[in-house]
């Protein structure tokens, strides 16, 4: 894979992002920075606190403390719908599709009207189009979340593990779409669990653990840190 | 075989013919002024469907508070009217055509009032806050004497064209045929365009609508505002053509009598809650001439079954077509997943 040059300003920056519930720290002092044209990938085991990064990043949530910019502009506090406006799409981790509208229709109401075809091919979903979007099977619904997200005409993605529950040849199939997503000029942000997926796709990876960022480099730097594999295979006696 | 776009032109213009010629109609037959006056409440309930079809069938809030609208349109019109609160010495208002854009606006700030704190909440606790604020509505009514003067109730007086009084059953008709017909063609509109498509997002998932970047709160009280303004017209055409109102008329059941036409003709679906309205209105009159249709007044005494019947027929129609007379094709389809797919249109577009 080539190696993405980092241009001079990020397109999303968490500064300092803490993220309290009460006495739990979901999210302690992140720092992130993802380029333009970059895929990006952010691991760690469950609870790490990836989602709530998410859920930070696209107005879910207020920060407790630090900024998220976006495009160099600080977007804490606003409101997801605002985030939306801006250029940043999401898909989410527990599918949210609209059930009870069929295949085209989620994408039209994400705001393609007249052009939902395109995005619904683009996914290739073609052949499904008028389905319910709650009776397709569980890949084809990743992707048509995808194809709801792009339809915003993001320039920035967030796709929280859009390869859970694919089989191999899936995500095969999702890592080419996910390379076609960036070729349209748009960023991605992935959080994955699918390690291969992750390593052969990502130009960048942070990886997390209890709410903090523990590594982040390349693929490469990533797999040979010795915090990242103790985190996920626990500490060697 | 004439399209299905042809075919609901077709059947827009048989309904529209029929809305307008009715009194014509009606005029030859026995008892036609009873027949007019169930015509003329038919119209009220049907714009009151409508309205609430917007709030709990489109948006998906629901909305157990609706008929404190009506009745709040109703008491500002009877207000205007009088030209001032109840038990106040006033000279005569500025009468119906101006009570009932203020109707309107009181009921569209009530809307807003009761959205605003109640953004937040979905599903069973909207439906509790609404139920009690439909309450909280009617005890108002009931003591605040010195405004609306109590149990009482209020004189009202009837609508005035050109210093004539409009008692004729027939004019009356008319003007809530209008209100009833602007409310569909209002919310129709609404309803195609991207609000509407908003509505619907809101309604499947409005955490995924707010990341699709549709502002949800403002969605959502344009819901609330939209219905609650089309039940305000309701409200003080209502007071105008009654010539008296009291609390009673604004009791929780009323709610749910329109929520029933609501879900029965199609929660939704523009045409199915329109004829959802009209069933529900008309099947109790129907039951109450029943016997003398049937020209069997002494044997047989219908009155005490004339509910039971209403609401058997109600459980019937849900068992046989649980998403409604009329139901908007993405209930059709949920409901009937092995139906052939034959839709082409677009969303919200019923």
């Amino acid at each position: 894979m080539e190696q993405r040059v980092p241009q001079a300003s990020p397109l999303l920056k968490l500064d300092r992002v803490t993220m309290r519930f009460g006495g739990l720290t979901a999210v302690n002092t992140l720092e992130l920075a993802v380029f333009p044209g970059q895929i990006f990938s952010l691991i760690g085991p469950n609870g790490a606190g990836k989602t709530t990064a998410f859920n930070v990043m696209t107005g879910v949530y207020t920060p407790t403390e630090g900024v998220v910019a976006f495009k160099g502009k600080p977007i804490s506090g606003h409101k997801p719908w605002e985030i939306a406006k801006l250029g940043m799409a999401r898909t989410f981790q527990n599918i949210r599709l609209f059930g009870g509208a069929s295949v085209w229709e989620n994408v039209a109401i994400a705001g393609a009207l007249r052009t939902h075809a395109s995005y619904v091919d683009f996914v290739g979903l073609a052949d499904r189009r008028n389905d319910l979007a709650r009776n397709l099977p569980y890949g084809q619904q990743r992707r048509l979340e995808i194809a709801r997200a792009l339809a915003t005409k993001p320039d920035l993605l967030l796709l929280d593990e859009p390869a859970a529950g694919m089989n191999p040849q899936e995500t095969e199939d999702l890592m080419a779409l996910i390379h076609r997503i960036r070729d349209r000029g748009v960023t991605v942000v992935l959080i994955e669990h699918d390690m291969g997926l992750v390593m052969r796709i990502s130009d960048r990876i942070a990886c997390m653990n209890f709410g903090s960022k523990i590594a982040d480099g390349t693929p490469a730097e990533i797999q040979a840190n010795a915090a990242v594999v103790q985190a996920y295979l626990g500490e060697g006696d | 075989m004439p399209g299905p776009l042809l075919r609901g032109k077709a059947a827009m213009a048989v309904v529209f013919a029929v809305v307008l010629l009715l009194p014509h109609i009606l005029r030859f037959m026995p008892q036609s002024d009873y027949l007019m006056d169930v015509a003329i409440t038919t119209a009220i309930y049907v714009t009151l469907a409508i309205g609430l079809n917007v709030t709990v069938g489109l948006a998906g809030l629901l909305d157990l508070g609706y008929i404190a609208f009506y009745g709040l349109g109703a008491y500002a019109a009877a207000i205007v009217i009088h030209g001032g609160a109840a038990q106040a010495a006033v000279s005569g208002g500025p009468g119906f055509w101006v009570a009932l854009p203020v109707a309107l606006a009181v009921a569209a700030i009530a809307g807003l009032a009761i959205g605003l704190p109640t953004l937040r909440l979905r599903g069973d606790y909207l439906a509790i806050v609404t139920l009690a604020f439909g309450q909280i509505a009617k005890l108002s009514e009931n003591n605040w004497d010195w405004l609306t003067n109590g149990p009482q109730g209020m004189e009202v007086a009837k609508p005035l064209l050109f210093g004539a009084e409009l008692r004729s059953p027939y004019v009356l008709y008319y003007i809530i045929a209008v209100i009833g017909i602007v409310t569909w063609a209002c919310v129709r509109n609404l309803n195609n365009s991207a609000v509407g498509r908003a509505w619907v997002a809101i309604r499947e998932d409005e955490i995924a609508a707010g990341a699709m970047g549709i502002n949800v709160p403002k969605m959502k009280l344009l819901a609330f505002m939209t219905g609650a303004a089309f039940a305000g017209l309701a409200g003080a055409f209502f007071a105008s053509k009654s010539g008296f109102i009291s609390p009673p008329s604004f009791d929780f059941i009323e709610t749910i009598i329109i929520l029933a036409m609501v879900v029965l003709g199609g929660m939704g679906s523009l045409p199915g809650v329109i004829l959802g309205g009209i069933i529900l209105a008309i099947l109790p009159e129907f039951l109450r001439s029943l016997p003398s249709i049937l020209q069997m007044e002494g044997s047989f005494d219908i009155t005490p079954y004339r509910m039971l019947i209403y609401g058997g027929a109600m459980v019937l129609i849900m068992f046989w077509r649980p998403e409604g007379l009329l139901p908007e094709a993405h209930r059709r389809r949920e409901l009937h997943p092995n139906l052939a797919e034959g839709e082409r249109k677009p969303v919200g577009h019923t």
